[in-house]
């Protein structure tokens, strides 16, 4: 492996990542110099020729126009995309810039260092605000929480170049001819900017905004959605409560060390040599901490604790300069803003704000500058002009501190509030309701709309629905559907309302049965039989003697009815007929009515009909032995085993119910059999059948589970069932732990396979890699399943909604709400299956070789594993 | 074996295909056939009986929705491991386009008939190609909304 392999692997950079991570970093490193060379010449310029005095003032001008220019930017900001907005933001600085160098250099006009202060100030906050949308709009939020510390890290390489530049060029070309530096620097990154887009295009999670009023009232607009947006979203309110404060804590520090620096250094030469210094070593400490520590700091103790480390570290400067109003403190305080706020706070909140809605982000930045900086500026301004005339000047550094105390508190709140804003972004991104209204007036009238519309198949399924959920609502329905319906839709609604009491409908029924055909009068008289309506008595003979299968079958199911004794000798002969005839459509009458009444007699009959070639037949014997405890020792099992094998999924569903009159021991022995069947409803009646006849249903499920002992579609209703029975919190975070390591085994896996291309069997290693990829999703999919019971069932449906999404931006919403599930450990390993941390973690390297993960493969109780893996072997 | 398992790999890269699991491919790949076209054939035309839909193995095939067959207009030529024909599979309606062999092509067909019975055998394949398709559809709709 090179250099440049191994440096991209240390810094978690992907393969295909290696190009454009690499034009993100000269681009920050050119935007982070000339924000240096800006910071140090304005600074500089402003205290030595104009005043440091003026500092209040010029936080109250920069308060009024940062909220003047950010409106404009809040037009723009979602509807543009970020490489083209960044050449108007470029070229309007460059402007502004080079204006400022003639007024100083040629014109020599003092009041054009205050104007460079400001100017530098807006184009910083500008630039820096809009380099972070356009990162966002190239990077998704898994890669930008793995990238973003290493180009915040370029950025503040370009600040140390910057600062080297000022410690060591600004006695030679003098502090003012810095400007043109700047110029230069943010022109090259313009030009990089327009050849990326060029060749790749518009950013790939750039999502224009409407299109419609433009202009100030749009800006207005866009402003007050934030607001309003701000209310509704407990994370943009904390976030913004948090900017708030801590601007002021922020510039009021920054006007208490430069007015420290502002005495200690005499000289313009020797302030901005030691503005020089101060950036490059600060910017050396930060470069180290973003490079070897940030984002193992993110993955070790997570952004909510990493939230607080901030005005943890500020409100010591704040002691350190009440107590101490000298260099050093000053020292410490610098350190703060420039060190920790760049290698830790400005990531960490870069990622919070990920946490809102796309649709949002802009609005929300735009409020964030428009609005909540410049009033903060205003605020402190205000204030540090009111103290100046104060005798004690220096009490302003409580109010500093307070403020300080306030931003730790909402970003608490912010803590609490970011996870819950993730998962309702994902939430609407996936499409998940937050609640279904059921049993309302409105659903039983679309049911009953439903029933009565044309379609004949669409009106069973709404009547069937009705039927189940509301049975007291079908009959007058499905009495107003048959008045125009034919006799065979007529007879599929009638069979549906069997079992409900029909003495209000019994004279409209006979009303139908006159107009009836055969089939439908046998439906009717099997209704009519079984209300035991006495009107319907008289007909039971003329039924059992008539030559319709189906009308005598109903005749038979009426003498037993009716326990007519004088008929019973000629119905069950006429049953015997039925059954031993040729004819299918007299066998099944005669089934269905067994499926009614059991007769002890018709047992063997039963038994010979399962091997019937029709189909329709073995499932009516099947119906029938479910019912019926006709098949129920060891030895005549073999008949519905061989069942299970038959391709019609019907029969083998069916055959599966028989088996719950079988031993327990027969059962548990084909449960695995019924259970890798690749019909679902096969696979949940077999756990039905395990849960009613076994003696250890769980027991045998967890083992079969936790110890692979089928595939993972088995698994998964194994898990169902076990779910049914067993509420035992610890055994499905045991499932889940047990399920997401089999899902890091199969990941160490797959990253062996590549690596042995020499074996000829590269179909099959591939085919292997497929499968073991699907595995991952499996494993995942049954960890999610098991946790659904332990942590919040509503949560770990958006996770996994998000996870399938297919869209990287949802599926990294996805895995850092996984990061932040009650389990930590569970969450750990489930992270890691997605941030690529498994290749350093040594647990699951458990392979040395391929012949390690073949020999594992092998061993897998997983029948399709094996056949590719015995493929490859053979090979 | 291996030529099912090349099946079951080209299956998996076709869209349609893509979201269903290898295990449930296997007995897709088994009820695949094998057609070869010669350049300048035309797969199927406007109106035919949409009856099978095709994955293809290796070759160039052009979609065209002219009716003349002198005009040769396509609107999307496809290569290997990509899949047409495949709307008419679910919705019974005829082809809505001409398919011409650009290439001399080979091509796996499926019937209707047989895709069907599978999904009432194998219910998880028809969630696989729901999924497919209904991660085509919100693809065409980014597009849509992009453009």
């Amino acid at each position: 492996m090179n250099l440049p392999d191994r440096l991209a692997k240390f810094f978690l950079v992907k393969e295909d990542e290696h190009y454009s991570t690499a034009y993100f970093l000269v681009l920050f490193l050119l935007i982070g110099a000339g924000l240096a060379v800006g910071r140090g010449s304005a600074d500089t310029l402003f205290f030595k020729r104009y005043g440091i005095e003026y500092l209040p003032v010029m936080y109250i001008s920069f308060g009024i126009l940062l909220s003047i220019v950010s409106a404009m930017y809040a037009a723009f900001a979602d509807r543009i995309a970020a490489e083209k907005f960044f050449v108007v933001i470029i070229a309007a600085t460059t402007i502004l810039l080079l204006g400022c160098w003639v007024l100083i250099s040629v014109l020599q006009w003092s009041n054009a260092y205050p104007l460079y202060y400001l100017v530098y100030e807006v184009a910083s906050e500008l630039l820096m605000m809009h380099a972070l949308l356009y990162v966002n709009q190239n990077l998704e939020t898994m890669q930008a929480k793995r990238l973003t510390p290493l180009i915040f890290a370029a950025a503040q390489s370009g600040k140390i170049i910057g600062g080297l530049a000022l410690t060591f060029a600004s006695p030679v070309i003098g502090v003012q001819n810095f400007i043109l530096l700047w110029v230069a620097l943010i022109l090259i990154a313009l030009t990089l900017i327009i050849i990326r887009h060029r060749r790749s295009g518009v950013s790939p999670y750039f999502r224009s905004g409407k299109k419609g009023r433009k202009g100030l009232a749009y800006s207005i607009d866009q402003i007050i959605q934030g607001v309003q947006f701000a209310k509704r979203s407990r994370l943009l309110r904390s976030l913004s409560l948090a900017l708030f404060f801590i601007v002021i804590g922020f510039y009021i520090i920054t006007y208490t060390v430069n007015s420290i620096y502002s005495e200690t250094f005499s000289t313009e030469e020797s302030l901005s040599t030691f503005f020089g210094l101060l950036t490059v070593v600060n910017g050396t400490i930060a470069l180290l901490i973003q490079a070897f520590l940030t984002s193992k700091l993110f993955r070790i103790f997570g952004i909510k604790k990493i939230n607080l480390v901030f005005p943890v570290t500020t409100l010591t400067s704040y002691l350190f300069l009440i107590l101490s109003f000298t260099f050093p403190a000053a020292l410490f305080a610098s350190f703060n803003k420039e060190v920790i706020m760049t290698a830790i706070r400005s990531p960490v909140r870069n990622l919070l704000f990920n946490a809102l809605p796309d649709y949002m982000q802009g609005r929300a930045r735009a409020l964030s500058l428009a609005l909540v900086l410049p009033c903060a500026l205003i605020v402190t301004g205000g204030f540090l002009l009111f103290m100046q005339n104060l005798e004690e000047f220096r009490i302003y550094l409580y109010a500093g501190l307070f403020s300080v105390f306030v931003y730790l508190y909402y970003n608490i709140k912010i803590n609490s509030a970011y996870v819950n804003a993730i998962l309702s972004t994902l939430r609407a991104k996936v499409f998940i309701p937050e609640g279904v209204n059921t049993g309302s007036i409105e659903l039983i009238n679309q049911l009953k709309k439903g029933v009565v519309q044309e379609d004949s198949d669409i009106s069973v399924s709404y009547a069937k629905l009705l039927a189940k959920e509301y049975p007291e609502q079908v009959l007058q329905v499905v009495l107003e559907r048959i008045r125009t319906a034919d006799h065979a839709l007529s007879d599929r609604l009638l069979k549906l309302i069997i079992d409900i009491d029909l003495r209000e409908i019994e004279e409209e029924l006979w009303v139908i049965l006159k107009r009836s055909d055969n089939h439908l009068k046998a439906t009717i008289y099997s209704l009519l039989f079984n209300q035991k309506s006495s009107r319907a008595m008289i007909d039971v003979e003329s039924c059992v003697y008539d030559k319709n299968p189906r009308l005598c079958s109903v005749g038979i199911y009426g003498v037993f009815q009716y326990k007519i004794i004088a008929l019973e000798s000629k119905a069950k002969e006429a049953l015997g007929t039925l059954l031993e005839s040729k004819d299918s459509t007299a066998i099944l009458a005669g089934l269905q009515l067994l499926e009614q009444h059991y007769l002890e007699e018709y047992g063997p009959i039963l038994k010979k009909l399962l091997l019937h070639d029709s189909s329709q037949i073995v499932k009516a014997v099947l119906r029938v032995l479910y019912i019926w405890p006709v098949i129920t020792n060891n030895d005549e099992s073999s008949l519905l085993k061989n069942l299970l094998q038959q391709e019609d999924p019907e029969i083998r569903i069916l055959a599966v119910d028989c088996h719950i009159h079988l031993p327990a021991a027969v059962i548990e022995d084909s449960a695995l059999i019924m259970l890798e069947d690749s019909h679902p409803r096969v696979r949940e009646c077999a756990i039905e059948v395990l849960q009613n006849r076994s003696s250890n249903p769980a027991g045998l499920l967890f083992g079969w589970i936790i110890n692979n002992k089928c595939t993972p579609r088995a698994q998964q209703s194994a898990l169902h069932g076990l779910r049914l029975i067993l509420p035992d919190v610890a055994i499905y975070e045991r499932i889940a732990e047990a399920k997401v390591e089999d899902a890091l085994k199969c990941r160490a896996a797959i990253k062996i396979i590549p690596d042995n291309k020499v074996l000829t069997s590269q179909t099959a290693m591939q085919l292997l890699q497929a499968i073991l990829k699907e595995r991952i999703q499996q494993f995942v999919d049954l960890s999610l399943a098991s946790l659904e019971y332990v942590e919040d069932k509503s949560t770990i449906n958006i996770i996994r909604a998000g996870l399938k999404s297919g869209d990287n931006r949802q599926i990294a919403y996805a895995c850092e709400v996984m990061r932040h599930l009650k389990n930590r450990h569970l969450s750990k390993m489930l992270g890691q299956i997605y941030d690529g941390g498994i290749e350093k973690n040594k647990r699951y390297s458990i392979f040395g070789d391929f012949k390690d993960v073949i020999h594992w493969c092998t061993r897998r109780q997983d029948p399709w594993v094996q056949v590719v893996t015995k493929q490859i072997v053979l090979s | 074996m291996s030529d099912l398992f090349e099946r079951i790999l080209l299956l998996k890269q076709a869209p349609i295909f893509s979201k269903v699991s290898t295990e449930d491919l296997r007995v897709v790949a088994h009820e695949l056939e094998e057609e070869a076209c010669f350049i300048g054939e035309r797969v199927f035309d406007i109106n035919d009986p949409s009856d099978r839909m095709y994955i293809i193995e290796y070759g160039k095939i052009g979609i065209s929705l002219e009716t003349n067959p002198g005009k040769k207009e396509f609107i999307v030529e496809l290569g290997a491991k990509e899949c047409f024909g495949e709307m008419g599979m679910f919705d019974d309606k005829p082809r809505s386009a001409t398919a011409y062999v650009m290439e001399d092509s080979g091509l796996l067909a499926l019937e209707k008939s047989k895709l069907r019975a599978l999904i009432i055998n194998y219910p998880e394949l028809s969630l696989g190609i729901m999924g497919s398709i209904s991660s085509r559809l919100r693809d065409a709709n980014l597009r849509l909304k992009k453009n």
